[in-house]
């Protein structure tokens, strides 16, 4: 079992070690211990329920660890105020299901929240402004939150995540309710934030497609049975074997040739022994 | 693929000029507050107009305020001691029931939440309660039906019923939110042990009334219909000068609550809004608010869960404009019913609660009904 591979160096942006955590009686993870570094796509793996969601939202006290450490930029969750990690570490969630009728410019600019001591600055209007642009934003900017399809509401929702001027980007399942488009458009955006050298960010992304995670992510961190079952490099954790053990599905690993990613073609439910 | 630095390097220019919208829009939401501002100034000076002994008019009331004419001394002795302390009382006591209305529903995610709802109304029914039934009042009430004596008493406040009944309400609040706090600080668990409180209380109460003389009994009942003509100019500025002091607190929170109610309690803790201490705040500052109110004028309960729905309807959900919205619409709720009860029929004075309820009641029906499909809108 690979608990940690890290290479030496650069200083991690997450360290998260001998994590539990439990929901009353029942234990979802167990002795969850990695580190995560600059510019790095972390996809997190698993079957459903197995505590992928769990995780990530460990990373920003949405819940409450008692057992185990997590530091991000080497400082423990424990010792910073919400309102402080907040611009370290934002989070999309897997959905927003509003019907709270708000301004997509409204909804961005709470991403500057953090930073507000009363009201709302010139900075603060041209960062958002400078978002809208970047992401392509102009047409929705004052078109109702709620109003907006799924896909260029999880748009809105990262856009407001950068405003938020973080190190560390945690997504919940951002496709997992998308078209195919739209899939391939958040996870190229989130992509292309961890690429840029000049923002030395993370994302850590819980995800349902293995395939996509084999196609985005830098790095698989796959959770099975409460535990981290590996993680590694999607050429290196995506074999047979796993896919086999966690999936419980026979399956043929193809080569994508243009990125050499591993590709995942399901046969057929694992025959019982 | 673009550099994310750019964002927030702030010598470059933005290409998109979003600035324009962004004042236009501003200065549209602004107009309905400036509306509601002006509605009840004018709704106010007219009030001040009407009463019992003799009317002025409208003309009158503004000549007087602008010192363009002097009224005599029988006229300055009303309006300054009688309708000026009645008319700003309605405005407060509206504005403030409403406000902690706004904010209460809003931290706890609940329509139906009231500024009384959670144990405060209970708290200073027990409070009045044992002020008049086990004996620490002093003043021993008149008969009721005698006009004059009932006038009397709404002038003559009564110091040991008003701190008794601030006392408890705030008692009631805290054991409350405490309680809440054991169960774990979600919306839910204050909803819940605020009932349960309630029930408690109100049974303690009901034990009193039980042997309770018919005196107690009468008192106690005109206690709990609320009445915004008892506290004289002095208190009334007392509660003015209080509520002031918390006022820009609570409209802080506006941002707050608009990231609770978009994204519930993950998304304002990803937003750097800690939900547990906002609901805690909100809650100490709501019934601190309510209770400085309610000590003074009695029950009144309908407008703190009326107006801030009425509010919705008008100017939307944004807590930004909701706050200060509800706040406006609370204090014009009053005036209008006080003002309707003090003249429909004149000289008997319909205690305000009453009125607010039987006007205000149709009101809030008409406007859920009529704007059913725009109720987010």
């Amino acid at each position: 079992m690979v608990k940690q591979s890290t290479k030496k160096g650069s200083k991690p942006l997450v360290e998260v070690s001998n994590l539990n955590f439990a929901y009353g009686q029942k234990k979802i993870l167990s002795d969850i211990s990695f580190a995560v570094e600059p510019n790095c796509f972390v996809a997190v793996l698993g079957i459903n329920g197995t505590g992928k969601s769990t995780l990530i939202k460990c990373l920003n006290k949405i819940n409450q660890i008692k057992e185990g450490e997590v530091r991000i930029l080497e400082q423990s969750i424990q010792d910073l105020p919400i309102n402080e990690l907040a611009k370290k570490v934002a989070y999309v969630p897997q959905n927003v299901s509003t019907s709270f009728p708000i301004d997509v410019y409204d909804v961005i600019l709470l991403g500057r929240r953090p930073y507000l001591t009363w009201n709302v600055g010139e900075s603060d209007r041209k960062i958002v402004a400078k978002v809208i642009e970047k992401l392509k934003l102009e047409e929705f900017a004052f078109r109702k939150f709620h109003t907006l399809s799924g896909g260029e509401q999880q748009k809105v929702m990262i856009a407001k995540a950068i405003a938020q001027q973080p190190k560390v980007y945690l997504f919940d399942e951002p496709t997992s309710s998308l078209d195919l488009f739209s899939q391939y458009d958040i996870l190229s955006q989130i992509k292309g934030l961890v690429s840029d050298e000049s923002n030395a960010c993370s994302a850590i992304v819980a995800m349902h497609d293995i395939n996509l995670a084999s196609k985005f992510a830098d790095m698989i961190l796959i959770i099975h049975d409460c535990k981290i079952y590996c993680y590694d490099k999607p050429s290196s954790a995506l074999n047979i074997s796993t896919i086999s053990e966690v999936y419980g599905v026979d399956a043929e690993i193809l080569t994508n040739e243009e990125s050499g990613s591993p590709i995942i073609n399901v046969l057929r439910p694992k025959k019982e022994e | 693929m673009w550099r994310i630095d750019e964002v927030f390097d702030s010598t470059t220019e933005e290409s998109v000029d979003l600035g324009k919208r962004v004042e236009q829009r501003s200065k549209r939401q602004s107009l309905y507050i400036y509306g509601l501002i002006l509605s009840t100034g004018l709704l106010a000076i007219f009030s001040m107009g009407l009463g019992s002994s003799k009317s002025l008019s409208f003309s009158k009331i503004i000549m007087i305020m602008l010192g363009l004419e002097t009224p005599t001394d029988i006229q300055e002795t009303i309006l300054l001691n009688i309708r000026l302390p009645r008319v700003l009382m309605a405005i407060f006591a509206g504005a403030a029931l409403a406000t902690a209305g706004t904010l209460m529903q809003g931290s706890l995610g609940n329509p139906l939440v009231s500024p009384l709802t959670l144990g405060v109304a209970s708290g200073a029914s027990l409070g009045a309660a044992l002020a008049i039934i086990l004996g620490f009042s002093v003043l021993e009430l008149p008969v009721l039906d005698n006009h004059i004596y009932s006038v009397m008493m709404d002038i003559i406040p009564n110091t040991l019923i008003v701190i008794n009944t601030f006392i408890f309400s705030l008692i009631v609040v805290f054991i409350v939110i405490k309680l809440g706090e054991l169960r774990g600080v979600s919306a839910e668990s204050y909803i819940l042990v605020g009932i349960a409180i309630t029930f408690i209380n109100g049974a303690i109460v009901e034990s009193l009334v039980y042997f309770a003389t018919p005196q107690q009994l009468a008192q106690l009942t005109h206690w709990s219909f609320g009445s915004v003509r008892r506290p004289d100019l002095t208190t009334v500025l007392f509660v003015g000068f209080v509520l002031t002091l918390l006022y820009p607190r609570l409209i802080k929170y506006s941002w707050d609550l608009n990231t609770l109610a978009i994204g519930g309690d993950d998304f304002a803790i990803s937003t750097g809004v800690d939900p547990g201490l906002l609901r805690r705040k909100i809650l100490v500052i709501s019934a601190f608010a309510t209770s400085i109110i309610i000590a003074f004028t009695g029950l009144i309960g309908f407008v703190g869960l009326a107006a801030p729905h009425i509010a919705r309807l008008i100017v939307g959900n944004d807590y930004r404009r909701l706050v200060p919205s509800s706040a406006l619409i609370g204090a014009l709720l009053v005036l209008v019913a006080d003002t309707i009860g003090g003249t429909l029929f004149a000289p008997v004075v319909l205690p305000v609660g009453i009125m607010l309820s039987i006007i205000g009641g149709p009101f809030f029906l008409y406007l859920l009904l009529s704007k059913r499909s725009g109720t987010h809108g």
